[in-house]
């Protein structure tokens, strides 16, 4: 058989060869492979890489083979592109006839490979398409686990296929012990005819629906739950997935049971609330009698004088207070106005008529030391709450009759005199029961026959009316005074009080009003 | 004439990360949404300039991915200067096997320079933040640069081989 004859059958096989020299000259023997790797008449005697480019970097392998130091050296899959894709394997063998020479043998692969890479790309896509699925997947259950509230899917026969992390949380159930079950299974004591009525009523009406019911979970816990279904078509689970969404309103429904508890609660509280209000009601109006109690009704009976008392007080307890008590041959007269109203102001009150009294033998005769007194004891024997204004006062029978007394803080005394006259005594002077080793000042003033003395507290001045001005302390108040001047001390004082009920006219009163008068016989 | 140098780069990594990609990016500047895999290895000569001045070959193997299945064959490792391990930005498996296909071609060829290259960076909002992130990987393998690039804009492919190009011929020098 001549040379080309067999160059003809074995390249019918796909194989094809050349010759390498010592010096890595490639000679095309076999002229089928110079047509196979598309080089036409080319590239005879050249050097073998610039042939076989993919042979550079194995170029002591290759010279291990033509010296025989091994016996062959392969490069399998080489991919070109000559017109069309081919595929070799690369072999080279040293030359049994040659010392110096190998042999290169090019089998074509083509074929194989063709089909090779059509496995490997369908591999490779399915490979890629599964990835991009779990990475869906993920992204779903990411998604899924973001959601605060349990949610879950299931196949159209109801069992479960999936769930977020709340919903493995909220049953108490993995997503592995749930899934391929049903919830009749896993919450037994559930009412599941409904459950399974609804789900039933969804896949045959489809779109979705939302109804209350109650869910014992894996570890025993009760909920109320509103659950969202909502359902789409998907062959791979028997036609239809259902989607549900949990609501947990225990919560809820524990603060409408709360709510109802309450609210009955509110209703007998409100019954003792009732009751509680008639009791301090009444309190109020214990109170009220006690210090009615304390004021005096009854004055001395002196031939110089004659007193007389208007005390209107307000529904609540009053903050005032007065006393006239015969000391010798002189008069002591005491009157405050504490600073606040109901029972606890009436306590300290009772306390200030008990010190007033207490201390009037050893000061009575000095009204400044007497109000001093006063407020070093008030400070002393109690942690007050409520300061005072007062006035302390002496009316004493020497020649004439001499008015003495010192001023805490009080609206000053008012002299009518017989002629007309009208003034305001002595000063004002500091509040009593705030300041220790407070100090007073003490005036005096003579008292003619006919001459009224009064005195009285800020309910007069600071009376109100509709156009939001009052009565006054100073010369309006004087004027005041005066427009209300009769014969006789009961007439005037009458007088005074019916221009303050006129003066207030629409306004309710504000405020106890006391009027406490002396007239000198 | 000839050139000054030739140096056999082989391209490494998993399957679809844009291996063949790059290279008919950078040889033939075009490039193809569709997939078609690798068998075998397929070598593409391209000729570069180094500095203005030095001219070299660049044989650039393009191989069939590889995943933890089919192997890499040893001998398209044999002699190569360079690897460029390239890396799908979007798929965090193809980086995290990086560290596996370095220590597969070091085994094989110790002295290889290897680069990488976290390819389809035209898919992500902020490469560099993937950069960032697999930063470790890189530093840890000895990988001399690594870069985000994209076959299918071009960004950086020719900046890739280019300094692979430079850091080949500094190194010989
Ligand atoms: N968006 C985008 N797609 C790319 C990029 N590079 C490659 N691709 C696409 O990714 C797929 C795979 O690209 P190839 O270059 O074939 O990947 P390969 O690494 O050579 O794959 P094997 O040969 O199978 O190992 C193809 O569909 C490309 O179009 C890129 O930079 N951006
Ligand atoms: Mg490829």
């Amino acid at each position: 058989m001549t040379k080309s004859a067999i160059d003809i059958i074995i390249g019918r096989f796909g194989i094809y060869y050349g010759v390498l020299n010592s010096s890595m000259i490639l000679a095309f023997t076999d002229k089928n492979l110079q047509t196979y790797l598309g080089l036409g008449d080319c590239g005879d005697n050249e050097y073998l890489t610039e042939i076989f480019p993919e042979l550079f970097g194995f170029e002591t392998d290759i010279d291990d083979v033509i010296y025989k130091r091994r016996d062959h050296f392969s490069l399998n899959t080489i991919n070109r592109t000559v017109d069309s894709e081919i595929f070799f394997n690369l072999h080279i063998f040293s030359d049994p006839e040659n010392d110096d020479s190998a042999l290169i043998i090019v089998e074509d692969v083509t074929q194989g490979s063709l089909s090779l890479r059509m496995v490997q790309q369908r591999k490779n896509e399915m490979t890629l398409k599964n990835n991009e699925l779990i990475r869906r997947e993920e992204f779903v259950t990411t998604l899924l686990n973001t959601i605060p509230d349990p949610v879950f899917y299931k196949d159209s026969s109801g069992r479960y296929i999936g769930c977020n992390r709340e919903f493995e949380l909220f049953t108490g159930f993995s997503r592995d012990e749930l899934s391929g079950k049903c919830s009749r299974v896993l919450f037994s004591e559930i009412n599941e005819d409904s459950y399974d009525r609804h789900d039933r009523v969804l896949i045959a009406k489809g779109g979705a629906i939302h109804y209350e019911t109650e869910i014992i979970n894996n570890n025993g816990e009760k909920y109320y739950v509103i659950i969202n279904k909502s359902v789409f078509p998907d062959s791979d689970y028997g036609g239809a997935v259902i989607v549900g969404v949990i609501t947990d309103i225990t919560g809820r429904k524990k603060m409408e049971e709360e709510l109802k508890n309450t609210t009955s609660m509110l209703e007998i509280s409100r019954g003792n609330l009732r009751d509680q209000i008639y009791i301090m009601e009444k309190n109020l109006l214990i109170a009220r009698n006690a210090v009615d109690a304390l004021l005096q009704k009854d004055f001395p009976v002196t031939e110089l004088f004659h007193i007389s008392c208007r005390y209107l007080p307000l529904a609540q307890i009053g903050g005032d207070f007065y006393s006239v008590i015969k000391n010798g041959s002189d008069l002591n007269i005491f009157i405050c106005d504490i600073s606040g109203h109901g029972v606890a102001a009436a306590l300290f009150l009772s306390l200030i008529k008990y010190f007033s009294e207490s201390i009037i033998n050893e000061y009575g005769d000095s009204p400044v030391r007497y109000l001093e007194e006063l407020n070093h004891i008030y400070l002393s024997k109690i942690i007050p709450s409520y300061y005072f204004t007062a006035i302390a006062g002496k009316l004493s029978f020497d020649d004439g009759i001499k008015f003495t007394f010192s001023n805490g803080g009080h609206p000053h005394p008012i002299l009518m005199k017989r002629n007309g006259e009208i003034k305001l005594l002595g000063d004002d002077g500091t509040v009593v029961g705030i300041f220790e080793n407070q100090k007073f000042s003490e005036f005096s003033s003579v008292i003619e026959r006919g001459d009224m003395l009064f005195f009285y507290t800020d309910g007069i001045p600071e009376t109100h009316n509709s156009a939001d001005s009052i009565i006054g302390f100073d010369g309006s108040l004087l004027e005041f005074f005066s427009k209300g001047r009769r014969d006789t001390l009961e007439d005037t004082m009458d007088a005074i009080i019916s221009q303050v009920i006129d003066f207030r006219g629409e306004i309710k009163q504000e405020d106890d009003i006391l009027l406490l008068g002396f007239i000198a016989k | 004439m000839g050139s000054d140098f030739k140096w056999k780069i082989v391209m490494v990594g998993e399957f679809a990360v844009g291996k063949t990609s790059l290279v008919r990016r950078f040889v033939n500047d075009e490039f193809s949404d569709s997939y078609l895999t690798t068998i075998g290895v397929k070598v593409t000569k391209k000729e570069t300039v180094i500095n203005d001045k030095i001219s070299a070959d660049l044989l650039l193997w393009d191989i069939a991915g590889s995943d933890k299945f089919s192997q890499i064959s040893p001998e398209y490792i044999k002699g190569a200067s360079a690897g460029i391990i390239v890396a799908d930005i979007t798929r965090k498996n193809t980086i995290e096997t990086i560290s596996a296909h370095v220590e597969l071609i070091k085994s094989v060829n110790p002295g290889i320079v290897i680069f990488a290259a976290l390819n389809k960076s035209d898919l992500v909002e902020n490469p560099q933040d993937s950069l960032k992130l697999y930063e470790s990987i890189f530093k840890n393998n000895d990988i001399k640069h690594f870069s985000a690039t994209s076959a299918k804009s071009g960004e950086n492919v020719e900046n890739l081989f280019n300094k692979l190009s430079t850091f080949l011929y500094e190194e010989v020098q």
